[in-house]
């Protein structure tokens, strides 16, 4: 029996769809009845309100994970005992403490993280990919090994280690291996090299299978963090400025340079889902220019118009030809500009924005983002007659839809020229 | 060959046939703690993961006395756990290593080490947001303290907090052998005080 489309949402309805982005509840609940659901929610005048507002405690629930770095502390255990813990070593009174310290502490919280994702059984079909494809997967490869193993036990020190120490390694194999350029430590860790006598001339291919594969999971949700923030501009659209990827939507008219205020719990959902991975992506990898764009989208969502700005001026040293990020700084001086009090500041601010765009415009003249801003940024210099050349450009590339609705409007507006 | 049988032929000598066999059914665990960890601090190499898988292999034939001795018939995922913390261990230990090298070399091109000085240097700017997310913190968990009870509580509230707080998925969480509950109950123990902290903070 399907739900009557005229009953408010019941605590679980509530329930299941404030945690729809929960990817593990996601199963929950799901069916017809959650999408008649989420339709009266959206024409609801008393459902709407309350699950926007359950949806953003939700978000600032997710957005609660540990932050880029933190500092250890006297009382942190040491940072081996989290793989420990992890694999279930030390008997459950010990761990239980540990537990609950890892809990409270963002320094051994995302340790203990590291060490459950290191330790996982499961694997990926990538990660299959990846080991199937390791020489050392082969037959050959470890029948070699077993008999080298078993035919210099002579020489093995019973029940001691070869790893005498941290880099310190003594193989019973050195006294055999072959010389090759090693890419390991001069002064430690010597690895023997029979695997690659042992298994010719395939690791080169298998390298650039390996390479490509670990590439692909190196930053496995930076596509989604910004379809997340793409759609948190869409939802609400901060500035009069377009955002790549991001659909029409009215400007709220609610920003500011972070003034007191503004309140987080304001924000889109998904702007705070994003917020939350753009940590993670940058904990992983600080210095990854796909991370801090989006880092300073989501500033430049926030009105955070400088932070935004330094930012992707980092990203544009290392990807300097990337029209997004040039686009995204556009963005960020405008929006800065926009606050400047002193009129020279603000045309000097304008004047980056337009270097940056006439770049992305020369590179792709039919750049309907790059072109639309321009326009808006030869509107705010006074420059009527380039406003009204880019907008007509605009219409000719893009004649339908809302966008080009908001480009006619402009345009009404401007003074004639002829 | 049962494992038990052929955790038996390892310890007892060295049986090419049993260490091959032993090498064959362990290679996808080791390969995989290998492949993640040497992934964490940068590297993951095929080449590097091989020669750390065989380094790995080489431990555990060298120490086997010892750490053959951990299998159980009762328990083989307790031994299976062991072997993993064993790989992860040594990784991170050549990890370690190679950068102490480097560190005491002088040189700074490490990414790591520049990773860690940028990130603290992105740390000590970020006063504000610490701020802001210590005080979120503190509400949260003033929400959280009223929504459980029970004998199990100091249990739940890390499960809450390790899911939210370090990021943990509920399969992670139940996989942690010092939480006896199955990856439902664990969800089921998040998804209760979600709501309940939820309804607290609307």
């Amino acid at each position: 029996m399907s739900r009557d489309p005229q009953n408010h949402l019941s605590p679980d309805e509530l329930a299941g769809l404030a945690e729809e982005m929960e990817s593990t509840w996601r199963s929950a609940g799901a069916g017809p009845d959650r999408d008649q659901a989420k339709a009266h929610a959206e024409g609801c005048g008393v459902c709407g309100p309350l699950l926007r507002d359950h949806r953003s405690v939700q978000a600032r629930l997710r957005s609660m994970g540990s932050p880029v770095v933190s500092e250890r502390k006297p009382d942190c255990p040491a940072e081996e005992k989290w793989t420990a813990i992890a694999g279930g070593v030390p008997p459950a009174i010990e761990a239980k403490p540990m537990l609950e310290h890892a809990s409270r502490c963002d320094y051994c919280g995302p340790l203990l993280r590291a060490a459950t994702e290191d330790l996982n059984p499961e694997l990926s079909a990538e990660e299959e990919a990846f080991i199937r494809q390791l020489p050392s997967a082969s037959a050959e490869w470890q029948r070699a090994l077993a008999r080298r193993m078993t035919g210099a036990s002579e020489a093995a020190q019973p029940g001691g280690s070869l790893a005498t120490a941290p880099g310190e390694t003594v193989l019973r194999r050195d006294v055999e291996r072959e010389t090759r350029p090693s890419i390991l430590p001069a002064a430690g860790w010597p690895f023997a090299n029979w695997t690659r006598w042992a298994i010719p001339l395939g690791a080169a291919a298998v390298v650039a299978v390996g390479a490509g594969v670990v590439m692909k999971y190196s930053s496995p949700s930076l596509s989604s963090t910004n379809k997340m923030i793409a759609q948190a501009f869409t939802e609400r659209r901060p500035f009069e400025f377009r955002f790549p990827g991001a659909g029409y939507g009215p400007v709220r008219q609610e920003r500011g340079e972070s003034g007191p205020s503004r309140s987080r719990m304001d924000e889109p959902p998904e702007l705070l889902q994003a917020e939350t991975q753009i940590a993670r992506g940058l904990a992983k990898h600080p210095h990854d220019a796909g991370w801090l764009q989006a880092k300073a989208r989501a500033d430049l969502f926030e009105g955070n118009y400088q932070t935004a700005i330094e930012g992707l001026q980092k990203a544009k040293t290392t990807r300097p030809q990337d029209t997004s990020v040039k686009i995204d700084l556009a963005a960020a001086y405008f929006g800065r500009g926009e606050f400047r009090r002193e009129t020279l500041e603000r045309a000097a601010d304008y004047n980056l924005a337009l270097q940056l765009l006439n770049g992305v415009l020369k590179e792709n003249a039919n750049d309907t983002v790059a072109l639309f801003n321009r326009a808006l940024v030869h509107q705010q210099l006074e420059e009527s007659a380039e406003a009204i050349a880019d907008w007509q450009l605009y219409l000719q590339l893009d004649p339908a839809g809302q966008w080009a609705d908001a480009a006619r409007e402009q345009l009404r507006q401007l003074p004639r020229t002829d | 060959m049962s494992l038990e049988e052929l955790i038996k032929a390892c310890a007892e000598g060295d049986n090419p046939a049993a260490w091959e066999e032993f090498i064959r059914r362990f290679h996808v665990l080791i390969a995989a703690v290998v492949m993640r960890t040497a992934r964490r601090w940068g590297n993951c190499s095929p080449e590097l993961v091989d020669d750390l898988i065989q380094e790995t292999f080489l431990k555990i034939y060298a120490d086997r006395k010892r750490i053959l001795s951990k299998f159980t018939p009762e328990d083989p995922e307790a031994f299976c756990a062991f072997l993993k913390v064993i790989t992860a261990h040594l990784v991170d230990d050549y990890f370690r290593a190679r950068h102490s090298q480097k560190r005491g070399s002088g040189r700074l091109e490490d990414s790591i080490d520049e990773s860690a000085a940028v990130a603290q240097a992105a740390a000590t700017n970020r006063p504000a947001e610490d701020v802001f997310r210590n005080l979120q913190l503190k509400e949260v968990e003033r929400a959280l303290s009223a929504c459980i009870a029970g004998v199990e509580q100091e249990r739940d509230r890390a499960i809450f907090w390790l899911y939210y707080r370090d990021g943990l998925s509920a399969k992670a969480i139940a996989a942690l052998p010092s939480i006896p509950l199955t990856v439902k109950g664990v969800e089921s123990v998040i998804h209760r005080l979600t709501r309940c902290v939820r309804e607290r903070l609307v």
